[in-house]
């Protein structure tokens, strides 16, 4: 009995190592067979979380679904401005209300023709409590959406949303109505169906997202037939992949790995410059020297901005005068930057009732986040360090600075970056509209002024208070204002493609060189 | 009377099997809650989950989902009572099973588990028991230099080096992922080195010490060939050491192997963990560990219990 009990169990675990050692999916077989031209493998820091569209607020599994749905609007891919897409025209036809003509002749992949219907039923999936949308708060305004005909969507809503056309651009991809109903969401959640460039082929968690190309978009059909998004979190096997011949796109290089790329065959370097801006904030929330306006003023006065850009960025960015981007649509170019004078620093300081030897702080930093973001740490310190102040930089791991960041924990000042930076609200209103995280600042006379931006209901007011909040933030000086990071993409050179200034990835209008 | 010895021989390796599990529910037990509170420490999850471009209300609409904005003791009953009915709650990130996504990355990790300790006990213990047999002879010294060369080694600058030679240079399997036979090459050889000094160090030892045991002299008095010496009567004494660094070492990787994982962008268990962690997905590295307390601490039993299988000398009580 003893040796029939151990034969059982040496039987079971030989089973268990055959299936443990099968191949692991069959989407294997779709990346090898692709060699030719016909296939783009995009490594990818993550998977997509979820297939169905509008329920997780995550960029990296947006970038992912954008290729299987289409939004309503879309974003141009050079200026960011609002473009037709699966609707041809909107307009504010009263402070609350939006209409949208829709375009004729659009299916969904499964044949379902696109409609009004579609739009009704995808607001009231990310309306519907049930399905949990996380998205569902940007559209807190939304009452209700009417159908005049199948072609036109009239939006109801509850106050005057300026930037409303941004949000159907960025943030409502169309769901099949018909398809849903049918199957429910559960098989929608496997099998994903839109009316974008790409369908659906398979999803290996952890490994890959295989896509090919769909035949009847109404844009035509993909150049390339075949795209895989490699899942590979880490950055050096990101770029061994790349190196290897195994992917075609990465992005996220680092300034130092550019001449490695540029030395590889067949491989070259794409600069982009991004919607995405850093900063360093300059906490304000407890009492002590940052408490008061002329230090926050004199860090800015004392930092040689145009100096890091060259010398530590390599070149690779932009500045930005105040605290929106160039790409902003809120971008207020009246706005002068700090020009920097380490004696009117000192002086200031001085007249804040400190001398800069006084000053100690904490300088909490990321490590390999953002483009040099721990290396332009240790320089912003140095020249702090030039006029006496005394700056402890702390750089650590992405995960913990965020969560420092969040448990606000994060000291004196701290680095962060912070994008796509489209329209003002989404910048101004979640960085500075009360007592902040991301900024660690609290200015109730500036709150004040973003509120009423926000409440304004004609554009030309709105755009008037917005540039009377970028004038605030300006003198307030809550951070040390800094750039637009240039993206660093390595792409084969068989591929012609272009990024884009909000990352995101267009791969319909990528085609083989010549 | 041996019929009653046995017996009671019987029910004692039954108790101390019984006692055992018991020891494997508190550890498991214990573990849990360590993890369920040191991720609290570290702040409130909803807060660290969410993106930064997310509104106050999502955020507390997120809380109030996940239980998050119970009072704590509320929130480690709930997760105790789950979890002792097999339910992890969902991935905060995935929306899908915790435990499920744990297990689904398993295979990943076992394949590459069971196949570098495959390959480390194919070489290590052929090569040990050899250098046993002739002690300091140029064999030996060899396997010495070897040992030194494996354990110094970091495993993730010789799979990087792996990989730039193989994959970026040679172009003979591909540097990461895990699809088709030749990508499992480079990951499998990395992890062997890992245990393979430790095997190869321990063969040796054992080997050499059961060789001037009294009973190998006895054996070979009697006339028994060289081979039977050598492989029943002085590999088999030589196995116990071996055993247990085996069994702990395949309870260890079976938690997926972090480092190898990572680099070769293995989609296992290490590296949904890892990623887990940084990313504040508090569910999966709450199934992840109940998972790996669980499989270390059955292996841990398993090995104990296959002592007696191979040497009848121990006897539990």
């Amino acid at each position: 009995m003893h040796t029939g009990r151990s034969l059982a169990a040496r039987g079971a675990m030989a089973a268990l190592a055959v299936s443990m050692l099968l191949p692991a999916s069959a989407s294997a077989a779709v990346h090898r067979a692709a060699s030719g031209h016909d296939t783009v493998s995009v490594a990818i820091g993550s998977d997509a979380l979820s297939l169905i569209p509008d329920t997780i607020v995550d960029a990296t599994t947006n970038w992912q679904l954008q290729q299987i749905y289409d939004p309503l609007l879309a974003l141009d891919g050079k200026t960011e401005a609002v473009i037709p897409w699966l609707a041809t025209s909107w307009k504010a036809t009263s402070p609350t209300t939006w209409t949208l003509t829709l375009r004729h002749g659009v299916r969904f992949q499964d044949g379902e023709p696109f409609d009004a219907s579609a739009v009704q039923f995808t607001m009231s999936y990310i309306q519907n409590p049930a399905n949990k949308s996380a998205v569902a708060a940007y559209f807190s305004a939304v009452k209700s959406v009417t159908a005049p005909n199948p072609y036109t969507v009239v939006f109801h809503l509850s106050r005057f949303v300026p930037f409303f056309p941004y949000l159907l651009a960025t943030e409502f991809l169309v769901m099949p109505p018909k398809y849903i109903q049918q199957h429910g969401l559960k098989y929608f959640a496997s099998h994903p169906i839109g009316t974008g460039p790409y369908e659906f082929v398979s999803q290996t968690l952890g490994q890959n997202l295989v896509l090919k190309a769909n035949p009847h978009y109404w844009r035509g059909k993909p150049a390339i037939q075949n795209v895989v998004f490699d899942v590979i979190p880490d950055f050096s096997a990101r770029l061994s992949a790349f190196l290897a011949g195994k992917v075609d796109i990465i992005e996220e290089l680092p300034y130092t790995d550019i001449p490695v790329v540029q030395r590889a065959n067949g491989a070259r370097v794409i600069l982009e410059p991004s919607a995405r801006f850093d900063y360093i904030a300059l906490v304000n929330l407890k009492p002590g020297p940052l408490d008061n306006v002329k230090v926050r003023q004199a860090l800015n006065y004392a930092v040689n901005v145009p100096l890091l850009i060259r010398d530590v960025m390599d070149g690779h960015a932009i500045r930005d005068p105040g605290a929106l981007p160039r790409t902003n649509s809120g971008f207020d170019p009246a706005i002068r930057p700090y020009t920097y004078n380490p004696s009117l620093a000192k002086k200031l300081i001085e007249e804040a009732g400190y001398k800069p030897q006084d000053l100690n702080l904490t300088f909490s930093c990321s490590n390999g986040r953002y483009p040099m973001d721990s290396e332009v740490c240790q320089a912003v310190a140095a020249e702090l360090g030039q006029i006496g102040i005394h700056v402890h930089v702390i750089s650590d791991a992405w995960a913990v600075h965020l969560t420092k960041i969040i448990n606000r924990t994060a000291g004196d000042m701290f680095y962060l970056g912070w994008g796509p930076s489209l329209y003002p609200q989404d910048t101004l209103g979640y960085l500075f509209e009360g007592n902040q995280t991301y900024s660690g600042f609290n200015d109730p006379a500036l709150t004040a002024l973003i509120t009423k931006a926000e409440t304004a209901t004609t554009l030309a007011a709105q755009k008037a208070d917005w540039n009377a909040v970028q004038v605030k933030i300006q003198q307030l000086a809550p951070w040390i204002f800094l750039w637009q990071q240039d993206d660093v993409y390595g792409v084969v050179k068989w591929l012609h493609w272009q990024p884009r200034p909000d990352e995101e990835i267009d791969l319909f209008d990528a085609h083989p060189v010549g | 009377m041996p019929h009653s010895r046995r017996a009671e021989g019987g029910r004692a390796t039954q108790r101390y099997i019984l006692t055992r599990l018991g020891h494997v529910v508190v550890v498991v037990f214990l573990s849990l809650t360590a993890v369920f509170f040191i991720l609290r420490m570290t702040g409130n999850p909803a807060a660290l989950f969410v993106p930064m471009n997310v509104s106050k209300t999502s955020l507390s609409q997120f809380a109030h989902e996940f239980g998050f904005d119970r009072p704590l003791w509320q929130q480690y009953l709930t997760f105790l009572w789950q979890a002792l009915h097999g339910n992890f709650g969902q991935s905060l990130a995935y929306r899908a099973s915790a435990m499920g996504l744990v297990l689904g990355h398993l295979p990943a990790t076992a394949a590459l588990a069971v196949l570098s300790l495959a390959l480390s006990l194919a070489i290590s213990v052929p090569l040990g028991v050899w250098a046993a047999m002739r002690p300091d002879g140029w064999l030996d010294n060899l396997v010495s230099l070897l040992v030194i060369a494996l354990q110094s080694m970091p495993i993730f600058w010789l799979g990087l080096l792996l990989i730039l030679v193989f994959a970026v240079d040679l172009r003979l399997v591909p540097p990461s992922g895990r699809e088709g036979f030749s990508s499992y090459i480079l990951p499998v050889v990395t992890l062997s080195t890992y245990t393979m000094a430790a095997f190869l160090r321990l063969t040796r030892a054992s080997m050499a010490e059961a060789l001037g045991q009294d009973y190998i002299r006895t054996a070979r008095a009697k006339g028994a060939t060289p081979a039977r010496v050598l492989v029943v009567h002085a590999l088999r004494n030589s196995l116990i050491p071996l055993v247990t660094v085996v069994g702990l070492n395949l309870a260890t990787l079976l938690g997926g192997a972090v480092v190898t994982e990572t680099i070769f962008s293995w989609p296992g268990l290490g590296r949904l963990l890892l990623n887990a962690l940084l990313n504040r997905d508090f569910t999966i590295v709450q199934a992840g560990v109940f998972f790996i307390s669980a499989v270390y601490s059955v292996t841990n039993l398993a090995v104990d219990i296959l002592y007696a299988a191979i040497d009848p000398r121990i006897h539990y009580t």
